[in-house]
């Protein structure tokens, strides 16, 4: 851990959810930090709990879940936060990008409009210079001709350009931290790196924090400083993106890697076989286990702990951790 | 480059235009007509030449003017009674106008405001909305309207407030679910996400989502206020006479369907018109609110 205070710090996260079929256990002791100007990238398969972590950040968890750990973001702790506290919180701290930029925004109004409210409501500009700050934050995500596009309607709007909107409305109010859930997942291949490229550029501009989720590796590397891969609703790994990357430790990670298509490469894609755990049944030992090709009676018996591996940035959840160099990405 | 984005920058918010298209003329001319109509009946004593609750008990039964015995002195003939039925149909919209509109209107708002709120809120306040709904939807219309004007006794605000009582349940059970569908959107979870208060939610991102179908729902209130109107004249339960409404001339003139059909008819056909002709307006207003739809 560092010396200073980071800007956000997720400390052993549970939440839970009660259902009709019991309870869900959907994050379960997961604990990730993220400094300003860095970006935390958290890969995993859906259900791996990956999205409720960053709900929890957000201060947007459904009334019935339930919460132990804690979480602090300048000192403030969200999860804590009611009424007109959590409003603030969200509005100040943490911007939101969504999956799916096509049920992001209002199709009642233009894309100016929404984000020229944002402003009305939380700075009490008058109608004009929101839209004048609202023109010139189009600029800002790269938009061209944004008076144009300022005047039109969500659906009068590619996939990518209305992503481009849905970050300028979570950048508005210059948030220190911003959070994206698969931000790139319902885009085309061809406008994914140009809204990554777009999101790095303003952690930089901005000197943000960003915690971006995704289950695309490749996505995952082409702009992580951190990555955290989750599996399960725990963590399995944990460090910089070159060391989980180039020399991943965890065999869910080695796993992960080896079933992502590679330009270039005439081998076959291992599919990891199985399925990942139900989050309604916890079994004892190492929640990877049934689907581990080098799983031992041990890790039957005992959940591996995190723990630093040698010679690395990164930590392990692995009786058998150790850094395996993987071909470049 | 640097001084045409200032200069772009520079203008104002622009409003919704609008322009009219070809396919907008079908609904422009039932607009124009049902608001003629509408006018023309409430500027009744400005124009018509007639009084409606004239009698003239020599000249009963004469038939309109494109039927033999007819004349243009009574355009559409006489009633029963006598009285001019061009004037007693032009009279009668009044009542109906009005109980369609208001009722309508006023059950909307309150239909609109309690769905939104049992869909936004959930939970005990929706339980408990949505429990009312289904109880209301259970009793027969006609046996609340009877008990309601045998205790309050039978006026044109009674009607109003009995259609009131009855016709918020179709709006408050649509608005119910689709607020419903836009919480479960990301433009909804957006706008929680940047702190926004939950009055301004509803108001700015469930609202105007959700008014396309529900002003469907009110075109069809409207109509169906107009011809509930009609049935509790027709049953005695209306505006007392000699207040002429389009249900109390047809309940008086179903005596006489064989030997002077047109007293029946003539209101009859005013109701079916205004009902097309609201329902014509609601389907077009509907599909110009829509900003997806291919305008």
């Amino acid at each position: 851990m560092p010396a200073t205070e980071p800007l956000l710090r997720v400390d052993d996260l549970h939440v839970s959810f009660p259902t009709d079929h019991g309870i869900v256990n959907a994050v379960r002791g997961i604990s990730w930090s993220v400094d300003a100007g860095e970006t935390l990238v958290i890969v995993g398969e859906s259900g791996s709990g990956k999205s409720v972590s960053i709900t929890a950040v957000a201060g947007l968890l459904p009334r019935n879940a339930m919460v132990e750990g804690s979480v602090r973001f300048q000192g403030i702790d969200p999860l804590a936060l009611k009424g007109r506290a959590l409003r603030e919180y969200r509005a100040e701290k943490v911007g939101l990008v969504f999956q799916d930029p096509l049920t992001a925004l209002n199709p009642c109004f233009t894309v100016g409009d929404q984000i020229a409210e944002i402003f009305r409501v939380h700075r009490n500009l008058d109608r004009k210079s929101a839209w004048t700050k609202a023109v010139s934050l189009l600029e800002a995500v790269q938009i061209r001709e944004p008076e144009r596009r300022a005047h039109q309607y969500p659906h009068e709007l590619s996939g990518g350009m209305r992503q481009r909107i849905v970050i300028a409305m979570a950048i508005a109010l210059e948030p220190p931290l911003l959070l994206a859930d698969e931000p790139t997942t319902a885009l085309d291949t061809s406008v994914r790196g140009e809204v990554l490229n777009i999101i790095s550029a303003l952690r930089r501009r901005m000197g943000m924090g960003v915690v971006l989720i995704t289950h695309d590796v490749g996505v995952a590397a082409a702009v992580a400083d951190r990555v955290a891969v989750m599996y399960a609703g725990q963590i399995v790994e944990i460090g910089d993106a070159e060391d989980v990357f180039r020399r991943p430790s965890h065999p869910y990670t080695r796993a992960l890697m080896a079933s992502m298509p590679r330009l270039g490469s005439t081998r076959r894609l291992e599919a990891i076989k199985g399925l990942p755990p139900s989050p309604r049944e916890i079994s004892s030992g190492c929640s990877f286990q049934p689907r581990c090709p080098i799983a031992t009676s041990r890790c039957v018996a005992d959940d591996p702990a995190l723990t630093f591996v040698e010679g690395t940035t990164v930590e392990a959840a692995c009786h058998y951790a150790g850094p395996r160099e993987e071909a470049s990405l | 480059m640097a001084t045409e984005l200032a200069a772009s920058t520079a203008t104002a918010p622009k409003e919704r235009r609008f322009v009219i298209r070809r396919r907008d003329i079908g609904g422009l001319i039932a607009a124009i007509l049902t608001a003629t109509a509408i006018i023309a009946s409430f500027t009744a004593d400005l124009w018509l030449p007639v009084d409606p609750n004239l009698q003239d008990l020599l000249g009963r039964l004469a038939p309109p003017f494109f039927l033999e015995g007819g004349s243009t002195v009574h355009v559409l003939g006489t009633d029963e009674l006598g009285r001019d039925l061009f004037a007693r149909t032009v009279v009668g919209g009044q009542v109906s106008f009005i109980v369609g509109l208001t009722v309508a209107t006023v059950a909307g708002v309150i239909g609109i405001a309690l769905g939104v709120l049992a869909g936004y809120r959930r939970g005990f306040m929706e339980t408990l909305i949505m429990r009312f709904v289904d109880v209301q939807t259970a009793f027969p219309f006609l046996v609340i309207a009877i008990a309601i004007v045998s205790i309050v006794g039978a006026s044109l605000r009674t009607i109003i407030v009995t259609l009131i009582i009855y016709q918020w349940v179709p709006f408050a059970r649509l608005a119910h679910a689709k607020t419903l569908t836009v919480k479960q959107l990301d433009y909804y979870r957006a706008a929680v996400a940047i702190g926004r208060k939950d009055l301004g939610i509803a108001l700015r991102h469930v609202v105007p989502n959700i008014l396309p179908p529900l002003l469907v729902i009110w075109t069809f209130i409207v109509a169906r206020s107009i011809l509930a109107e009609a049935a509790m004249s027709f049953l005695g339960l209306g505006v007392p006479p000699p207040t002429p409404t389009w249900g109390g001339m047809l309940s008086g003139g179903r005596g006489y369907l064989d030997s002077a059909w047109w007293i029946p008819i003539i209101p009859g056909v005013a109701v079916t018109l205004v009902v097309i002709g609201v329902n014509v307006v609601g389907d077009w207003l509907s599909k110009r609110w829509d900003p997806r739809a291919s305008y």
